[in-house]
């Protein structure tokens, strides 16, 4: 009878510790799914120009190595690797978002993307000090056909959409332009940006 | 017999034994009681991992075909697919595990692990998620974690140790401390020491924390654009392999474990450390012969070594020592011998600043001895191992300094011709052992 009843408290202990570990293991998902998709339902679509990092191998296999222009900004003192920092970006008048300025704190309004430091550097034409910031949006997956099909149509221009929250954090969705579709406008809610000169 | 073990080759023999009545079988059962009876786990283990690999087989099947078609599945589609091979697969070994059938409900809940994994990955590759990857390594093993405490299974045990350090590994090379790594490595070294015999945990578990105790060092005292010198990583490493010595002798020697009731009989903790010991004495051994020559240590800067930081493998090796203190001869012996040397060579070079050379010649010298000491060792108390890696080291140093340890031919000969009196008199005593053993299993 000991047995028994040991038995079936070891039992009771085992499903719910099992349902705990699975309730954990479904939330570690859905956390990132959440994640994933929240700048997508409530964020605002903007679209950001990619800068080829190699034209010739802008994309590469299951996962496209993307660069934009914001990924380079003026240096700012006291960064350091793996801040946080928060990228306002300005409107001008024919509607183009491009980098307005940089803070280590959230921005009270205005769109803003959030991003990490990588690393700093100098810039070899302008000698000018930068920053490398990442904004999560850098990696866009597709086939390995898809991608090169791509590749052959953007010949080195692309442009992005990307969703950005309220609290800055962006997700890319898709290409919004390719090649030569890149120079026809858009619609006007997906304003574009234009490249600023390389600095 | 794949599976067999001694116990099993007795079980087989002993039917002519009985036969020719040798013996009875009350004796023969009296005999096999001495013997590991494993091997009846290990040949259901087999049944299963067979299953398992059917299993497994199945699943890359659909997987590839869900690759296929992969594209086409609208986003919502994949999403909701991929929560629902994660809960069904781990529903299932939990149930399944809860009714008894322990080894089937933990190949599912491995299965669910893995599955998990590529859940976390492939809802990243649907989303374009670019951030920082080592969090999605760290939530998968988080995910596993509750898994491998509730089954104490070594398969998901190995998968959690070894996903933990791909967390640990990346995140030291981002520039991250992953803080919380010690605790996870010591739940997974908990479960090979008191839960499940399984010496991949173990070694996993013991280097990993090892690795980490290294680089934590390192990643506190080093900024992050500069990491430490060559003299200091040796110094640091030095230091480690008289502290992870000390801790695997002393392991083979435990009397009064902590919390005794948890565990298992068949866990030999003095196996676990045979293991590592072997391992780190192989290891050791090929280090000490490139430290046999000059360059090996100039390579190094050891002489930049700052001298006030000669208190640490001083300190290590009074850690060692003395937690070995109760230990066999040979343990005492090995960690006290191990320590001097490091730490004398360390002294002689950057307190002293010796030549490079005298740090050669005395690690060739201390090489020899060490030979001798294991092969003396190894015929003693029947240690193949030991026997084999003092022959193979005193060979190795023997042929390779062949021109270049004393310099002219007459040194060499000298050399040559003491270590054939050495490998004689082994082979003569080896002999002697063997014969004596003999006489007393007579007796």
């Amino acid at each position: 009878m000991n047995n028994i009843s040991i038995n079936s408290k070891n039992n009771r202990g085992l499903i719910i510790g099992f349902s705990l570990a699975i309730l954990f293991q479904i939330s570690i998902l859905l956390v990132e799914y959440i994640g994933s998709a929240l700048p997508i339902w409530t964020g605002q679509p903007i679209i950001l120009k990619t800068e080829p990092i190699d034209p010739r191998s802008l994309f590469r296999g299951n996962y496209v190595a993307l660069n934009y222009e914001i990924n380079r900004i003026p240096f700012m003192e006291g960064a350091k690797k793996h801040k946080v920092v928060y990228v306002t970006l300005q409107i001008d008048e024919n509607g183009v978002y491009h980098y307005e300025s940089a803070h280590f704190e959230k921005p009270k309004h205005g769109i803003f993307i959030r991003g990490r430091i990588i690393d700093r550097h100098t810039s070899s034409r302008t000698n000018k000090k930068l920053m490398r910031v990442n904004y999560g949006i850098e990696a866009f997956f597709m086939p390995k056909e898809k991608a090169l099909e791509t590749e052959r149509k953007a010949r080195g221009k692309s442009e992005v959409i990307v969703y950005i929250g309220s609290n800055g954090k962006a997700r890319g969705h898709s290409f919004s332009c390719l090649g030569d579709d890149c120079d026809i406008e858009n619609d006007e809610e997906i304003v574009k940006i234009i490249p600023i000169s390389n600095n | 017999m794949f599976f067999g073990n001694f116990r099993d080759k007795l079980i087989k023999e002993s039917d002519e034994w009985i036969n020719n009545e040798i013996i009875s079988n009350a004796q023969l059962e009296k005999m096999l009681d001495n013997y590991d009876k494993s091997s009846q786990k290990k040949n259901s283990l087999g049944y299963y991992l067979l299953l398992a690999f059917g299993a497994l087989f199945f699943g890359i099947a659909f997987m590839l075909i869900m690759s296929h078609n992969w594209d086409s599945i609208p986003d919502p589609i994949k999403t909701i697919s991929l929560f629902t091979f994660t809960l069904a697969i781990n529903t299932a070994g939990a149930f399944v595990f809860i009714k008894g059938k322990e080894q089937m409900g933990s190949i599912l809940l491995l299965f669910g692990s893995i599955m998990l994994g590529v859940s976390i990955m492939l809802i990243a590759q649907i989303y374009h998620l670019g951030d920082y990857y080592p969090d999605g390594i760290y939530w998968w093993a988080m995910g596993i974690l509750p898994i491998m405490l509730l089954t104490k299974n070594r398969f998901i045990a190995i998968l959690f140790i070894v996903l933990s350090s791909l967390w640990m590994g990346t995140d030291f090379i981002e520039g991250f401390f992953p803080l919380s790594y010690p605790i996870l490595a010591t739940l997974a070294l908990i479960i090979s020491l008191y839960f499940e015999k399984s010496k991949a945990l173990f070694l996993l578990s013991f280097a990993g924390l090892s690795y980490w105790a290294f680089s934590a060092i390192s990643f506190y005292f080093a900024n992050y654009y500069s990491h430490f010198f060559q003299d200091m990583i040796f110094l640091l490493l030095s230091s480690m392999a008289i502290l992870s010595y000390g801790f695997v002798l002393k392991l083979s020697n435990v009397s009064n474990p902590l919390f005794p009731s948890f565990k298992k009989a068949e866990i030999n903790w003095q196996e676990y450390s045979y293991f590592i010991f072997k391992i780190m004495l192989f290891t050791s051994l090929v280090t000490l012969f490139f430290l046999s020559y000059k360059f090996s240590w100039r390579l190094w800067d050891v002489r930049d070594i700052n001298s006030n930081l000669i208190i640490i493998p001083v300190l290590c090796s009074i850690f060692s020592i003395g937690i070995n203190i109760k230990n066999d001869l040979f343990s005492k012996v090995f960690i006290s011998a191990i320590s001097v040397y490091i730490t004398l060579s360390i002294i002689m070079l950057s307190v002293f600043s010796l030549h490079y050379s005298t740090a050669a010649l005395f690690t060739s010298g201390f090489l020899f001895l060490s030979g001798i000491g294991l092969i003396y060792y190894g015929i003693k108390s029947d240690r193949a191992y030991c026997y084999y890696i003092g022959l193979i080291s005193l060979i190795t140093l023997m042929i390779t300094r062949y021109f270049n340890l004393i310099g002219d031919y007459i040194g060499s000969a000298i050399i040559f011709a003491i270590s054939a009196c050495i490998l004689v008199a082994s082979a003569k005593f080896w002999k002697r052992n063997q014969n004596k053993k003999l006489e007393n299993n007579h007796e």
